[in-house]
C-alpha cells in the first residue's frame, strides 16, 4: 500500500520520509529527495532514518514517533544553512498497532532569510543608522566639552580654571574612546587580513574565557568538536573571536538563572559552522527581524551593536550568520563559511 | 551647589557629563536646583519641588524626556526646557506640550543661561 501513496505524494511541495516501527525508510516522496539533494544527504529505502544527516533533534523525534509520539510545527537548523519546518508523526496498521512513523518537513530557509538578512539597499540603510547613532551619542560629551571650555573663559579663580580644563580633557577622552570602540566594532577584516584557520582553534583559544564566564553564569557549557576540527576556512582569527564572544556573551544573558551552552562544530562538502545553542528565555518573536539592526537592544547597557557588527564580519569571510530562536525556549546561533579548497581540493592540516 | 538657595529647577539627564555642565552653569547664575538620572525619578522631583523649570534630557533610556513632558503629573506652573541631539526633528512634536525651548546640544551655556533667567523671571 504504501509505495502508491508514495506517489501520490510527489505532488506535494512538503518531503515526506516514512519509517517503519525498526526506524528504516520504507518511502519517501521527490520533494523530501530534492530538498536533502542540496544538503548532500541522498535518501536510501530500507537504510536507517537515523544516520542519513538529520539533526539529533529530528532523529529523535521520528524514532520516539514510530513509538507512538507525536511532534508539530517544530523548527530545526540542518547543517547549519537549512531552517525545516517539520512534523513527526506515528501511522497504525489497520489493526490499530503503530506501524511506524511518517516525518513531513519543508524548506523554510528562503522565507527566514527574505526576514533576516539584509538587501542591499537596508545595508546602506544601516550605515545611516549606524553613523546617526554615533552622532547622536557624541553629542553628550561635545555639550560638556565645550561647556567646560565655556566655564573656563568665565572663571574667576585658577581653582575653577584647573576643574574646568581637567573636565575638558576627560571630555576629549570620552569622545576619543567612543570613536575607538565604533571603530574596532565596525572594523570589518578586509581580504588582504584574511588568514587560513581553522575554527577549531579559535574555539579553543576563546574556551577559558568563555569557561570561566559560564560559570559565572551558573551555565553548564559543552563543547564539541565534530567532524570539523582540521578542516580549513580563510577568515580573520580576531574578528572571528570578537563573534564568537559575543554570541556567547548574548547566550549567557539570556539564562540569567543558569542552563545549558552547547557549542558544537560541524561541516558538509562545502561549509563548516560553529553553532551556540542555548536554553535561555529566547528572542520575542516581535524582535526577531530587528536583531541585525545596528542600536537594536533591549539591554540596559546594551550598544545594539554586537549582533549587526558580527553579521557584517562574518558577511566580509564570505560567511554567515543565522539566529533561529523560540521564545521561552532558547536560541541556535550558527556561524558557517565555507570550506577553504587547495588545488587539491578540501585541505587538510 | 549651595543648598540654601531654594530649588527653582530639576534637571533630568542620564548623561552625568551634560548634568555636570548644566549644574555649572546654575551655579554660576546661583540658581537653586536639584538633578535626577531617569525619567521616574525627574518626575518625581518636579512633583515635589514643582519648579518653574525643568531641563530635560530627551533621550533617557525607558522614559523620554518626552515622555517625561507629556506626563500628567507634571504640575501646571513647571515649564520644560528640552535637550538634545536633534532639536529640528524634535521641535515639530512638541506643540502641545508644556515645553518651552528645544535646545540643541552641543549648547552654548551663555544661551542656557539666558533661556533660564528669561524662565525664571517669568514665572515670578
Amino acid at each position: 500500500m504504501m509505495p502508491q501513496v508514495g506517489k501520490l505524494l510527489n505532488s506535494l511541495r512538503q518531503g515526506v520520509i516514512v519509517t517503519g516501527a525498526d526506524g528504516l525508510i520504507i518511502d519517501a516522496n521527490d520533494a523530501a529527495a530534492s530538498i536533502l539533494e542540496e544538503l548532500g544527504i541522498r535518501i536510501i529505502l530500507g537504510l536507517p532514518f537515523a544516520g542519513l544527516g538529520f539533526s539529533r533533534d529530528i532523529e529523535t523525534a521520528v524514532s520516539q514517533s514510530a513509538r507512538g509520539q507525536s511532534y508539530y510545527e517544530k523548527q530545526s537548523l540542518l547543517n547549519g544553512k537549512k531552517y525545516l519546518h517539520w512534523d513527526s508523526v506515528p501511522y497504525t496498521e489497520s489493526d490499530g498497532e503503530i506501524a511506524g512513523a511518517i516525518f513531513v518537513f519543508e524548506d523554510v530557509t528562503a522565507i527566514l532569510s527574505r526576514a533576516q538578512q539584509k538587501s542591499e539597499w537596508e545595508r546602506l540603510v544601516t550605515a545611516g543608522e549606524m553613523a546617526a547613532g554615533l552622532a547622536h551619542e557624541i553629542r553628550n560629551p561635545l555639550a560638556a566639552a565645550r561647556g567646560a571650555l565655556q566655564l573656563f573663559e568665565i572663571a574667576d579663580s585658577d581653582e575653577q580654571r584647573q576643574k574646568t580644563l581637567a573636565r575638558f580633557s576627560e571630555e576629549l577622552d570620552r569622545i576619543n574612546d567612543m570613536l575607538t570602540d565604533f571603530v574596532n566594532f565596525t572594523k570589518l577584516p578586509g581580504a588582504d587580513n584574511l588568514n587560513p584557520l581553522n575554527l577549531a582553534d579559535v574555539i579553543n583559544e576563546i574556551a577559558p574565557l568563555i569557561k570561566s564566564e559560564a560559570e559565572l553564569y551558573n551555565v553548564v557549557l559543552r563543547i564539541s568538536p565534530g567532524n570539523a576540527p582540521k578542516v580549513w576556512v580563510l577568515g580573520n582569527g580576531s574578528s572571528l573571536r570578537q563573534v564568537f564572544l559575543s554570541i556567547v556573551n548574548n547566550a549567557l544573558e539570556a539564562m540569567p538563572l543558569g542552563g545549558n551552552l552547547m557549542i558544537s562544530l560541524g561541516k558538509d562538502h562545502s561549509r563548516v559552522w560553529v553553532e551556540f545553542k542555548d536554553n535561555g528565555h529566547g528572542i520575542p518573536l516581535e524582535h526577531q527581524t530587528n536583531i541585525f539592526k545596528p542600536f537594536f537592544t533591549t539591554k540596559v547597557g546594551g550598544t545594539g551593536l554586537g549582533l549587526a557588527v558580527s553579521q557584517r564580519a562574518i558577511n566580509c569571510m564570505d560567511g554567515d550568520i543565522k539566529v533561529l530562536s523560540t521564545p521561552g525556549a532558547g536560541t541556535v546561533v550558527a556561524v558557517s563559511l565555507p570550506i577553504l579548497r587547495g588545488k587539491g581540493g578540501i585541505i587538510f592540516e | 551647589m549651595n543648598d540654601s538657595l531654594p530649588v527653582q529647577v530639576v534637571i533630568v539627564d542620564d548623561d552625568s557629563s551634560v548634568r555636570w555642565v548644566i549644574e555649572q552653569t546654575l551655579d554660576l547664575a546661583g540658581v537653586g536646583y536639584v538633578s535626577a538620572a531617569t525619567g521616574p525619578q525627574g518626575i518625581q522631583l518636579i512633583q515635589e519641588y514643582a519648579p518653574p523649570l525643568a531641563i530635560v534630557d530627551v533621550k533617557l533610556g525607558a522614559m523620554s524626556g518626552l515622555d517625561v513632558a507629556r506626563s500628567k503629573q507634571i504640575p501646571p506652573n513647571t515649564k520644560i526646557l528640552l535637550v538634545t541631539g536633534y532639536a529640528n526633528a524634535i521641535r515639530g512634536n512638541v506643540s502641545d506640550l508644556p515645553v518651552l525651548d528645544v535646545l540643541e546640544k552641543p549648547f552654548d551655556i551663555i544661551h542656557l543661561l539666558s533661556v533660564v533667567q528669561q524662565a525664571l523671571a517669568e514665572s515670578a
